[in-house]
């Protein structure tokens, strides 16, 4: 499995579109900093202006954990499209290029090739995720401190005491690693039935932008649908940053989430073992 | 004629005395709470309000005459209701002149207290009406119930221990309105299982309260002003 494993990491991180993920991230990471750093007292200003009319707030709101958790609202919504770059092309690229059939001719089966390329997908998400939380948390920590973490929600706010923080940030991410997973394990699966890459990424992009407006939108016609929607389980990370962390949900969201990832690699494996390959 | 002036006399002290009287304790109870030029206090803050989840800080607590008060969160962030100065009787009272109305007296925990009502002489004053419960023998306030123009009605509890003899009390319970208060819909995705753990809490009674417990003040060892900018 190892070889299998090392020569799928090998083709994942040869391509230099793989790098146009960790550089998107890098970009957008840098620019809400220097935009945080060059003006972020005014942008906190107005986004805690209702709470300011009522509330004296004394301490430093702005600090690396916010910013971190800022980043994190903003880019987990768009990963998804990073993710789906490189897992929906692990079969589809193949059969596109015509080196799928010839993959298969080899003494490996299709189950273990195709859990190879998984896992590489997975290494690739688990990867991606590092790389923006060395960005988002180390980074933002380096440069604007720690503090309390003060969230706003529509129903509440909360503050968490400093040394309170580091431990829900290692959680969340576990979490994202989980839920992005779960994009991968679609893509993947959708890229059992293309030709070529744009098929699967399209409709992965297009499954998941649909079922996040359904999850966002609260109309009570949607809200008997969103907990069978994956995308509502894919921001279970935010149950950690609850005092106290609303554990049951959260774990009930990444049990569904695994769930998923396993419901999508079966199905991946039962079509194309049943497969007549001919590109 | 020397029996209606008798008449007149009597009838005077009759209207004028509780005034006086009430002007004598406000007397008395500024003097205690002058004598304190500044000081800097360590306590420990409690917030309960319904929609928020604060955890208990310990945090300086900070004084200047007349009205200068401020609460810091050493490395962290402190909340609190706006006209949270009112938790600091000194800055409610200390250098500001009033009109004292007597209002009775009341009891309080088997506590006789006198009913003073202060009404501010400054027009452009925020406290409309302040009503304090004042124990005569040591001019201690147990209770301030302030009305302000822009931010409502706030409550002060005190107890009084070490500190007393400063009019500075070991805890303050500070009770505001926050049935008026609305935070706003949330622009990004808010996470259905926060939501639901969320929808089981009580609403509350439409009021929040802020106590502070203090465990130590340094009185009149003077205090920058920048300390309050």
């Amino acid at each position: 499995m190892w070889p299998l494993l090392q020569i799928e990491l090998f083709k994942i991180f040869k391509r230099s579109r793989t790098y146009i993920s960790f550089a998107a991230i890098g970009a957008i990471v840098a620019l809400i900093l220097l935009a945080f750093y060059a003006d972020g007292n005014n942008y906190m200003a107005f986004g805690m202006q209702s709470l300011t009319q009522s509330f004296d707030i004394q301490g430093k709101v702005l600090n690396g954990y916010l910013i971190c958790f800022i980043i994190l609202q903003t880019l987990l919504i768009h990963v998804p499209l990073l993710i789906a770059l490189v897992a929906g092309d692990q079969v589809a690229g193949e059969a596109n290029m015509g080196t799928l059939r010839l993959l298969i001719t080899k003494p490996v089966s299709r189950t273990r090739l195709l859990l190879a390329k998984f896992i590489a997908s997975t290494l690739y998400t688990i990867l991606l995720l590092l790389w923006m939380a060395l960005l988002a948390l180390v980074v933002s920590v380096w440069i604007f401190g720690t503090g309390d973490l003060m969230i706003l929600k529509s129903t509440e706010v909360v503050i968490l005491e400093n040394t309170d923080v580091l431990w829900r940030y290692f959680a969340a991410f576990g979490f994202a690693a989980i839920a992005m997973t779960t994009v991968a394990a679609l893509a993947f699966f959708l890229s059992v039935f293309a030709e070529n890459s744009i098929g699967p990424i399209v409709t992965t992009m297009s499954v998941i932008i649909v079922f996040t407006i359904l999850s966002t939108m609260d109309i009570p016609i949607f809200n008997t649908i969103k907990p069978f929607l994956f995308t509502t389980h894919m921001i279970g990370w935010k149950g950690f940053f609850d005092a106290p962390v609303s554990w049951s949900p959260v774990l009930q969201s990444a049990g569904i989430l695994l769930l998923h990832i396993a419901g999508f690699l079966v199905a991946t494996i039962w079509v194309f073992r049943k497969k007549d390959i001919l590109s | 004629m020397k029996r209606i002036s008798i008449f007149f006399s009597l009838l005077f002290l009759a209207f004028s005395s509780p005034a006086q009287d009430a002007q004598n304790l406000l007397n008395a109870v500024k003097k205690k709470l002058e004598a304190v030029k500044d000081y800097s206090g360590d306590a420990t803050l409690s917030v309960d309000v319904s929609f928020m989840k604060v955890p208990d800080s310990k945090v300086k607590v900070y004084f200047r005459q007349p009205d200068l008060f401020k609460i810091i969160k050493p490395d962290g962030i402190s909340i609190l209701p706006k006209g949270g100065m009112n938790v600091s009787l000194n800055s409610l009272i200390s250098g500001k002149e009033f009109t004292a109305v007597p209002g009775g007296y009341t009891s309080v925990n088997g506590r006789k207290l006198a009913i003073i009502k202060l009404l501010p002489l400054a027009d452009n004053s925020d406290v409309v009406l302040t009503t304090l419960l004042v124990e005569e023998k040591s001019a201690l306030v147990w209770k301030a119930t302030t009305t302000t123009r822009e931010n409502g009605t706030y409550e002060s509890n005190m107890e009084y221990g070490r500190f007393s003899q400063w009019g500075l009390p070991d805890k303050i319970l500070f009770v505001f309105n926050t049935s008026t208060f609305k935070l706003p819909k949330g622009v990004t995705m808010e996470y259905e299982g926060s939501k639901n753990t969320n929808a089981t809490k009580p609403t509350g009674d439409g009021k929040g309260r802020v106590s502070l417990f203090y465990s130590s003040y340094s009185i009149n060892k003077g205090l920058a002003p920048g300390l309050f900018k």
